[in-house]
């Protein structure tokens, strides 16, 4: 039999990718049972179209763009904890970096397949390739999503490739022969050596500089789908920044959420100490504010401004049908975290956890509210009818946050949630480049 | 002069009411002018119990003046009552649009004097027909007044025949305005309330039209984007011969119905003409209508004009080119540095391989193994 040496740190951190307890399969069962469900909905849609959806032609936008525009910020958390923390070398991000990239990831999968199920005629998609209307913003936000999404997936991959060739070491082969040649063949011949250590970090660099913008551009551009067409709530030059301040908000609190859940169901408290949970609660405090300031310049505006379009704009929102909603999100996603931060002084991972929950849920209310608010706001002296999803549109909602908790999940037992190259470099663990005979044969 | 604060006041009115204001007037409040055969009204300033037919009596709830008023098909008589002792008037003219063009008739009741002015509105200004150049054409006129208010009765004649009039035709509905102030008698002081209406002008019932109108439409210019063209009408009677006086309206026909360009009215010679401009390229259908009077039928006439696409600058040099220039560099560095990022993992193959083969330092306890290694340890 070969002799395979493993680290304490590689011991604790692979043993969930072999030890599958029924915990893990209830999840994953429960999950495809929602996932089923949404799939079951969306056939029904299929079959006799957005009819059974509360979409109708005044307000043809609702739940599935508002949850795509949330997923898109909601992939923002990984390209900030790992590139810009990466970027400016701040040493405490090293145990949560794969999980912010998985998150971004994942949850860029599942905004692409909510605006397939916006379309009602998915076949319709190939037009984007076939005749696009390069005048639309539409098609550059594919284009800028794209780019985005291929970006991360690289970005997920080039950090993975050290860790992929030690599991395709160190996997026991009697129960993971196939995947050990999967990781083989993933880890691109890795052996650790000088020039490929430099190739690497010159890959990892280059896409690190380049993920920032290309993550900024693709919410601007979202943004853009809206703020240029002339209608009330959408059309205003603030909207750009608004988009990216509320992403990076809801990027940071899921990818705490995320956190919190692998670090309970791994048992990876080593790795993900409070510190963690602090420093991305500060991170969540900073957004919060910022968000909270835009939000305040948005609505004092156009309500000041006294327009006749606005101010039933504003007043739909603020004591309207939608009320109920808009003080939830502003009183649920901006002040309560807030106030928990401040009152635990972020040294409680509960509170961390309850304030990423209430933020993730504001800004999907937040996104919501965009889309549905402004379209819901009359142009016109007819009647607009109030829109509600119906329970279609719910269970596609709730199979696309499965299908992200799924992915996630899978995720997690094909690699490591904590990077071992990463955290052998920082604990000071050297990694020998020469092969000693005997150890692995 | 003050007054001329009404139309500012009106359509800030418009905008702050709960909906557009034009809609609901065309929907709720029109008055109407009814036919009589003679018209038996004393104009004194005293409102008669059967001097007006009933249904030519209008309230106006905004301003809470009362208008009655018949029409003989030459002249009408109309008794105007406001709830103040100030001056008050009225306008006729086109719908929705407040003051411009409007016939304005303002008048006031002091110390047994009546005071009636014909007057012309400008823009959001209003000036007596005589200073501009027209003629005072109130044939009669007499006020009363009271603590309960103010009452003006005078006859004027529906067609004029003055430019700085708006001539009113059996069944057609024009614009109505009404103003008042509580306490000034004088033509200056701003109005206390203001209001718009319609009103539509009764036909007489045993005249029905029966003769067939042509209507020619034609476009004289260059129809490219940004340029004008004129569009012009001849209408012509069932003899042949040019048709006046006649009102034309232009059209453009867009997707959600006719869009109105203008009312025009028709020279002596028939004709009517009004200046387009194109603000983009493409196909426009115009429409010419004819509403049709005592005498004659509604008539119709269209043409759809293809504006040009307007010359374009050197494409080298435009805006266009270079925003297309930068978004496909944008794009392309984006994508060279995915392909470089992708290419270093190619390097890193390439060294993996040259280690194994025995040409370059071997990999530590983290290398990763290659399928042939795997396979013989499968052997194994």
């Amino acid at each position: 039999m070969p002799k395979v040496s493993l680290s304490p740190l590689e011991r604790q951190l692979m043993l969930p990718l072999v030890k599958h307890g029924w915990g893990f399969w209830a999840l994953v069962s429960g999950l495809v049972a929602v996932i089923g469900l949404g799939v079951y909905a969306y056939t029904i849609q299929l079959e006799y179209g957005m009819a059974v959806t509360g979409l109708r032609d005044r307000i043809s936008w609702g739940l599935y763009v508002g949850t795509f525009v949330f997923f898109i910020g909601v992939s923002y958390g990984g390209t900030l904890v790992s590139a810009v923390l990466r970027l400016t070398n701040a040493k405490w991000r090293t145990p949560i970096t794969r999980l912010a990239e998985a998150t971004t990831a994942f949850s860029l999968l599942v905004a692409t397949t909510m605006i397939i199920v916006d379309l009602g005629r998915p076949e319709r998609a190939a037009s984007l390739f076939f005749r696009p209307q390069l005048e639309s913003p539409l098609v550059w936000d594919f284009v800028a999503i794209m780019l985005y999404l291929v970006g991360s997936l690289i970005y997920l991959y080039l950090p993975l490739i050290p860790d992929l060739a030690t599991l395709a070491a160190k996997m026991p082969r009697r129960r993971a022969r196939f995947r050990r040649r999967i990781y083989a063949r993933l880890a691109a011949g890795w052996r650790g050596l000088p020039e490929q250590r430099r190739a690497l970090a010159r890959g990892i660099g280059a896409m690190t500089v380049l993920i920032i913008p290309v993550a900024v551009s693709a919410h601007t551009v979202t943004a853009w789908v809206f703020g240029l067409t002339l209608r009330v709530g959408w059309h205003t030059a603030l909207l750009g920044p608004y988009f990216v301040v509320g992403a990076l908000f809801s990027g940071v609190a899921t990818v705490i959420l995320v956190m919190a859940i692998v670090r309970r169901a791994l048992h990876l408290e080593t790795y993900l100490t409070p510190v963690h949970f602090r420093n991305m609660g500060i991170l969540l405090l900073v957004f919060n504010v910022a968000l909270f300031y835009f939000t305040l310049s948005e609505y004092l505006t156009a309500f000041y401004g006294g327009e006749a379009a606005d101010v039933a704009w504003v007043s739909q929102l603020a004591r309207g049908p939608y009320a109920v909603l808009f003080w939830g999100m502003v009183l649920g996603g901006f002040l309560t975290p807030l106030v928990l931060f401040v009152v635990t002084r972020g040294r409680s991972i509960g509170a961390a956890v309850i304030a990423a929950v209430l933020v993730n849920v504001g800004m999907w209310l937040e996104r919501y509210l965009i889309v549905v608010g402004s379209l819901s706001t009359p142009q016109t002296p007819a009647e607009v009818p109030l829109y509600w999803p119906t329970w279609v549109e719910w269970s596609v909602l709730a199979a696309s946050v499965a299908a992200f908790a799924l992915l996630l999940v899978l995720f997690g037992k094909l690699v490591p949630f904590v990077s071992m190259s990463e955290m052998a470099e920082a604990e000071g663990i050297p990694e020998p480049v020469a092969e000693p005979e005997g150890v692995v044969s | 002069m003050k007054f001329a604060g009404l139309g500012l006041v009106v359509a800030l009115a418009l905008l702050l009411s709960a909906g557009p204001a034009s809609i609901r007037a065309e929907a709720e409040e029109t008055a109407l002018f009814p036919f009589v055969e003679s018209l038996s009204v004393t104009v004194d300033g005293v409102v008669g119990g059967t001097e007006y037919p009933a249904a030519g009596v209008f309230v106006d709830v905004r301003t809470g003046m009362v208008i009655r008023a018949a029409q003989d098909g030459i002249d009408m008589a109309v008794a105007l009552t406001s709830p103040g002792t100030g001056w008050l008037s009225v306008g006729f003219g086109r719908p929705g649009v407040v003051m411009d063009g409007d016939n304005i008739l303002m008048g006031f009741v002091s110390g047994g004097t009546t005071v009636l002015t014909d007057q012309f509105g400008l823009g959001l200004e209003h000036a007596v027909d005589e200073s501009l150049g027209g003629r005072d054409n109130v044939l009669a006129a007499a006020g009363t007044e009271s603590g309960a208010g103010t009452t003006i009765e005078f006859r004027f004649p529906l067609d004029t025949g003055d430019p700085y009039d708006y001539r009113l035709q059996p069944g057609r509905t024009y614009g109505l305005m009404f103003a008042y102030a509580a306490t000034a008698d004088d033509l200056v002081t701003m109005h206390t309330s203001a209001s718009l209406a319609l009103v539509t002008i009764e036909p007489d019932p045993s005249r029905i039209p029966t003769r067939i109108a042509s209507l020619a439409l034609e476009a004289v210019g260059t129809p490219v984007e940004g340029g004008a063209i004129s569009l012009n009408v001849l209408l012509t009677g069932d003899d042949g011969l040019p048709y006046a006086p006649a009102q034309i309206g232009f059209y453009v026909n867009s997707s959600v119905g006719l869009g109105l360009l203008d009312f025009v009215d028709v020279d002596p010679n028939g004709t009517a003409s009004l200046n387009y401009t194109f603000l983009t390229s493409g196909p426009v259908p115009f429409v010419a209508r004819f509403d049709g009077d005592l005498d004659y039928l509604p008539a119709n006439a269209t043409l759809t004009v293809v504006a040009e696409l307007a010359p374009r600058e050197s494409p080298f040099l435009a805006l266009d080119f270079a925003a297309r220039f930068l978004v496909f560099t944008v794009l392309a560095s984006v994508v060279i540095v995915y392909l470089f990022a992708i290419g270093q993992v190619g390097l890193v193959w390439r060294l993996g391989r040259r280690a194994a083969d025995g040409k370059g330092p071997r990999g530590g306890v983290s290398g990763a193994r290659d399928d042939v290694a795997d396979r013989k340890e499968g052997q194994h």
